[in-house]
């Protein structure tokens, strides 16, 4: 087996063991990343990850301690900070942008000897779903060159299911992680807001932005996400604990499970590819012990119109940042500051990131749009809680199909709903690969959990992941 | 929406369209408009939006703290000396 095959886990226990070097590792992962090119899912192998990779074979030669990730590659997101390394958020604005600090997620992957292969592609600003909309050109499907990768998070889930490295640090603010993830067929987790700092991630909307791990297995998002959670001083929305276990409950089964299925959404989904599939889903549940409950969350269906005014409202307002004076990009030949701000934003955004702002700045002068927006989604929360005394787990399918062909686009408000639930509601959300369609292109599943539970979440995921037969293994 | 209000729009955005780009956001805001028109037919019954941020007891000790590397900020300042980024002239 190649080391770049290996999982998070098996990585760094065969590294310990001294069963290969860092060394060998980046390179079979650069060799990967190569092979793999016309996929645009890497913009940026860093220069200095072989240097790294020697650094710590000379740690493990000298007999220190290694961290949990000693030996295990990978990828960041290209909105996320790196100390020293360029951070464009895929956007013309920032093409030049070097990071002056490291975002806490990944410090805490480096303070565990993790290597950093490089930054991966994504729509710009993480505006966007199907990974089309970057400066550096669309990513392409893992698994089929005809169709799309995803988005935002769309090079990241590429470059974890071609093998480029074992994990990869992507965003979700509505989907950005899940939805790549299953279209590539890989996992993904949107955490509980605030068990990850948001801090040296580039903020889209504050109210819904979580850093998401993605990686091939569910064992590997425990693992990965128990590393970077927990409090930071840097972002006052994060928990009050300083460490996290989501390992602890991986390995169970699903006996005595109450998995309750939103009556409203599914109804939304009937006649959808995917929906023969999750009801056989809901089958191998009962057969293993599980109880299927149908629930009703009362204005559920609300929580796409919540996400799109919040959303937008809150881009409008914090993309004020890219005004043409701080980062890197600034317009020449302007008569004066008004100028020069238009024509660098003119200059530096794209067509998607425009069109968000425009809505957003709509919604903002419609007195009282926004904060009834924000009661709107306290109202869903509650009603989410009230469900979660009654259920164990929630399942829900995380998109209608397998990935569209390039240039399709799924546009209905029930595609979107299946992912900003999770974000509006700020419950965590772990999205798997669950089945396949007769080209072998994966459907998803996402496994949604009460607030802080997570780990319940990703045992549940773990247990369908690894042994429902329609799945994508 | 009047082409004159959404060109105000874009004025408060800080961004130029063509009217042609200018006119198409007509159909996005009613869309919009129709989601806010949705969402304040909801009925709260009091329901007001929860921060989700800490309590602290204490505050934090007073003293410094390594911050932000000039040279390294300098760095992504699209004009600058040695020591500052270089802002055009505001007062006309």
């Amino acid at each position: 087996m190649r080391p770049c095959e290996l999982s998070v886990i098996e990585a760094n226990k065969k590294y310990i063991n001294g069963e290969f070097t860092a060394t060998q590792m980046v390179n079979d992962c650069i060799a990967i990343a190569k092979e793999n090119e016309n996929k645009n899912a890497i913009i940026e192998i860093f220069d200095d990850a072989l240097e790294v990779a020697e650094a710590l074979d000379n740690k493990r030669a000298s007999g220190e301690k290694l961290g949990k990730l000693a030996g295990v590659v990978v990828t960041i997101k290209d909105n996320i900070l790196y100390r020293g390394k360029k951070a464009t958020a895929g956007s013309n604005f920032m093409k030049d942008f070097v990071a002056t600090y490291t975002s806490t997620a990944l410090q805490k992957m480096l303070d565990e000897d993790a290597i950093v292969l490089g930054r991966t592609n994504m729509d710009e600003f993480a505006c966007g779903s199907d990974g089309e909309s970057s400066i550096y050109g669309a990513s392409v499907n893992a698994l089929c060159d005809g169709k799309i990768a995803g988005g935002s998070s769309g090079g990241s889930a590429v470059a974890v299911a071609l093998k480029m490295g074992a994990v990869s640090l992507g965003s979700d603010a509505g989907g950005s992680a899940r939805k790549p993830a299953i279209y590539n067929g890989v996992c993904a987790i949107k955490p509980t807001y605030g068990t990850v700092s948001r801090h040296g991630l580039y903020t889209l909307s504050a109210s819904f932005d979580q850093v998401s791990p993605i990686a091939r297995s569910v064992k590997d998002l425990a693992y990965v996400l128990s590393i970077i959670s927990g409090n930071d001083a840097f972002d006052m929305t994060t928990v009050t604990q300083d460490t996290l276990d989501f390992t602890s409950e991986i390995g169970g089964d699903i006996k005595g499970l109450t998995f309750g299925v939103e009556k409203n959404i599914l109804e939304k989904c009937k006649g959808s590819n995917v929906y023969p599939e999750f009801i056989k889903l809901l089958d191998f549940i009962k057969e293993n012990g599980g109880i299927v409950k149908e629930i009703e969350v009362e204005n559920v269906l609300f929580a796409k119109d919540v996400y799109d005014v919040i959303s937008n409202s809150e881009i409008a307002s914090g993309f004020g940042r890219f005004d043409g004076l701080k980062y890197t990009t600034q317009a020449d030949d302007v008569k004066n500051i008004g100028e020069l701000y238009k024509k660098s934003r003119a200059e530096g955004f794209g067509r998607e990131v425009k069109r968000r702002i425009m809505v957003g700045n709509h919604v903002l002068t419609t007195k009282g749009a926004y904060q009834n927006a924000k009661n709107v989604s306290q109202l869903i929360m509650d009603n989410m809680d009230k469900a979660f005394m009654s259920v164990d787990v929630m399942l829900l399918p995380t998109s209608l199909s397998v990935a569209p062909d390039k240039g399709e686009k799924y546009t209905c408000e029930i595609e979107s709903t299946l992912n900003v639930i999770a974000n509006v509601t700020k419950l965590p959300a772990v999205a798997i690969p669950f089945a396949t369609n007769e080209e072998k292109m994966p459907y998803g599943v996402s496994v949604f959990a009460d607030k802080n539970k997570d780990a319940k979440a990703l045992a549940v995921a773990n247990f369908i992941h690894e042994n429902y037969k329609g799945g994508n293994k | 929406m009047t082409i004159e209000e959404i060109k105000k729009i874009a004025e408060l955005s800080m961004l130029e369209f063509s009217e042609e780009e200018l006119a198409s956001f007509n159909e996005e805001f009613k869309v919009m408009d129709e989601k806010n028109a949705r969402l304040k037919g909801v009925t709260l019954n009091g329901v007001a939006y929860k921060i989700p941020v800490k309590e602290y007891e204490e505050l934090r000790e007073d003293e410094v703290k390594p911050s932000s590397d000039r040279v390294d900020t300098l760095k992504n300042a699209p004009k600058k000396d040695s020591i500052s980024f270089i802002l055009p002239k505001v007062v006309e």
